[in-house]
């Protein structure tokens, strides 16, 4: 009779609770470029002082023609300073007043500049967390160029513990905005709690722990990820012994499968703080989680942990396995080694929003159309032209094609797919999908992608080609308005998807 | 293919602490009819964007303050499709403000090659004056473009063949959980 062994485990970096969001907005000020202090640029970037004066002679352009080594410089200097007739109301910087505590209200403090005589007069956030997004709005009392908005969360909107998302807009009277993304982890207020989460989950919300099948050593394998939250101002060492149980049913109504325990040392969970864990089950041939799994069947994992001071922490997660597709990213023309790395954040983050609904990657392959090669097709300009780059290129396996081109000129579109659903295998006219990147420049200079939005272009176009139609619910991932959409495809959704060639379930 | 028959049960998913829904609390801004605007023109500059079923708004000379807004907002990749979509959607206004916001744009080394392409196509046969300087432009993206402009736009259709493998050198952040995660089969 084999068991289950915990074959790994290790601490992973966590952030800290009040920056949580991995692809959380950048603070910076935002300063006009006609009284930018430009010594502070110079020390604080080191830019050329230069190109401070060349970005303000208006003559920019001609002069950064026959200076290419100043663009980088200039890029960074033109990222973080206005024109004069931009006029912009930029937020700066989002945080709370404090920590945030489960079930208590809390401040968000929203500092922003405002070059225009227009009041900014209202701040509205998008709440993302573990249950269905709300929204709350407040009137700003606007004062001067540095301002300070405050938004007030109260007993009704408090949170539970975990991770949260606030996307704040400011308004301007006349129709400026500003939008900013940030994160923070909702700390226990009791003051210490466990979670448990699938591998390497980062997008609000919960579901469930993936139990993979590996042909090579012929096990499965269950990643689960511990995170341990500190809402005191003291530092909490845990004791090494981790104990482990997996129910075939409810934890403590059904049948215990297996159970064992381990000795992880070192943890130490700093104040207001996060700690974050891996570890991997591995469950051979024989073992009770293998044969479960097996059936397809759902399982409950109980984990339970100590602190040094005798509090005893428990968390539990669904375990189960999971339908699988793979991808081909198919890069069209050019992208810089930034655009590169969050094009493979968003896939990334598309795997997350699909393991919600528990469908996971196989596999991602990664594919080049170099520019030259590529021509015409790094913009798609008709829908003739996307099914003829479908008809003559593509990826000899039974992954989805994903083209991200440079840029769709037809009618305002930025997806398509070839077919609903596209067919499970390649050759002709419909067998793939096509984005288009969606660049900007961050504070730095450096050419970005914005992750969150690609993530969600992918996914949809992804689902389209899976069997799914458009739908207009709240929140969901096939809403046809790139703007309202969200992380959600419901059970009849996953029912559409399940047949489809490209999806396996093994 | 997944054979139905195994299809499993809608997942059980817990009841976060207080329940699933909280209230959202909204400010009165029917006063302001330029804030009320706005966001019905970034609902249009976002809506039937996926080109299945799609039918993207169209813009007229009402339209042309706000997106000239819009297309000001450069400093975040959370506008970054808006803006975007304000680039193409300025295109079907015949105006010079609207013309002149593009060549700003289209011609500035300093912006993203991206944008800067958005709004070279947007400009369409307003842009051939440009071509000649552009196809020597730092951006190698840009100049990539000019000169495949320059030389009648060709497309050139190939025998079906695969697609190369990316050869780019990860420079990824920790993929951890991931399908590129080595622990996976
Ligand atoms: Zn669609």
């Amino acid at each position: 009779m084999s068991n289950t062994s915990v074959s790994r485990f290790r601490a992973v970096a966590a952030r800290p609770a009040d920056e949580y969001a991995e692809f959380g907005s950048e603070p910076f000020p935002l300063r006009a470029l006609v009284d930018v202090d430009r010594d502070e640029l110079v020390r604080q970037f080191g830019v050329n002082p230069e190109v401070v004066e060349i970005l303000r002679s208006g003559r920019a352009t001609d002069v950064l023609r026959e200076h290419p080594d100043l663009i980088p410089d200039a890029r960074l200097v033109y990222a973080r300073t206005s024109l004069e007739e931009e006029r912009p109301v930029h937020i700066s910087r989002v945080s709370a007043k404090g920590p945030i505590w489960s079930g208590t209200p809390f401040t968000l403090l929203v500092e922003f500049q405002n070059a225009a005589d227009a009041r900014v007069v209202v701040a509205s956030v998008e709440v993302s967390w573990a249950g269905d997004p709300f929204v709350v709005e407040a009137e700003v009392q606007a004062r001067g160029d540095d301002d300070l908005a405050t938004i007030e969360f109260d007993e009704e909107q408090t949170l539970p513990v975990g991770p949260a998302e606030f996307v704040v807009t400011l308004a301007r009277e006349d129709g400026a905005t500003s939008v900013y993304r940030w994160g923070a982890y909702v700390l226990p207020a009791n003051p210490l709690a466990l979670s448990l989460g699938p591998a390497g989950a980062r997008v609000t919300g919960s579901w469930s722990a993936r139990g993979d099948y590996l042909p090579a050593s012929d096990t499965f394998l269950t990643e689960v990820e511990f995170t341990i939250s500190n809402g005191d101002a003291r530092a909490v060492s845990m004791n090494r012994r981790v104990t482990w149980e997996f129910w075939d049913g409810a934890v403590g109504a059904g049948r215990r499968v297996e159970s064992g325990s381990f000795d992880w040392s070192g943890i130490s969970v700093s104040a207001f703080g996060v700690w974050r864990g891996t570890a991997w089950f591995s469950s051979p041939r024989g073992s009770g989680i293998f044969d479960t799994y097996a059936r397809k069947e759902d399982m409950a994992i109980s984990i339970t942990m100590s602190a040094s001071d005798g509090r005893v922490l428990n968390a539990q997660i669904t375990a189960r396995v999971m339908l699988a597709y793979g991808v081909n990213i198919i890069k069209v023309g050019t992208f810089s080694s930034s655009e590169h790395t969050d094009l493979y954040a968003a896939v990334d983050q598309m795997r997350q929003i699909y393991e919600r609904r528990d469908i996971t990657l196989r596999g991602v392959d990664r594919r080049l159309i170099d520019a030259a090669t590529a021509g015409a097709y790094t913009i798609t300009n008709s829908e003739d032209e996307f099914r003829d780059m479908l008809e003559d290129w593509s990826c000899r396996n039974d992954f989805v094609d994903v083209f991200v081109v440079q840029d769709f000129q037809w009618s305002g579109f930025n997806g398509y797919a070839g077919d609903i659903p596209g067919p499970a295998s390649k050759g002709g006219r419909k067998d793939g999908v096509a984005v288009e990147k969606t660049g900007y420049t961050d504070a730095s200079g450096a050419a970005r992608l914005d992750v969150a939005t690609l993530a969600q272009l992918i996914g949809h176009e992804v689902g389209h080609y899976l069997g799914l139609e458009h739908l207009e619910t709240t929140n969901n991932l096939m809403r046809s308005n790139t703007g309202v959409r969200g992380p959600d495809l419901d059970y009849n959704q996953y029912r559409t998807m399940f047949p489809h060639g490209y999806v396996v379930f093994e | 293919m997944a054979d139905l028959a195994l299809l499993p049960p809608e997942h059980f998913i817990p009841e976060p602490v207080g329940g699933r829904t909280r209230p959202s609390r909204y400010v009165d801004i029917d006063g302001f009819t330029t804030i009320v605007a706005r966001r019905k023109l970034d609902e249009r500059l976002l809506d039937a964007t996926c080109a299945v079923d799609g039918r993207p708004s169209r813009f007229d000379r009402d339209d042309l303050d706000l997106l000239l807004l819009a297309t000001a907002q450069r400093f975040r990749g959370e506008t970054a499709l808006v803006r975007v979509q304000a680039l193409h959607a300025l295109a079907q206004i015949d105006d010079d403000r609207a013309v002149r916001r593009l060549f700003d744009v289209a011609t500035a080394v300093v912006e993203h090659d991206s944008a800067r392409i958005t709004a070279l196509e947007a400009l369409g046969e307003r842009a051939n004056e440009l071509l000649d300087t552009l196809a020597a432009d730092p951006s190698e993206a840009v100049a990539a473009w000019a000169r495949w402009v320059l030389a009648g736009r060709p497309v050139d259709r190939r025998e079906p063949g695969q697609v190369p493998k990316d050869p780019t050198r990860g420079t990824d952040r920790d993929h951890d959980g991931c399908c590129c995660d080595d622990e996976r089969g």
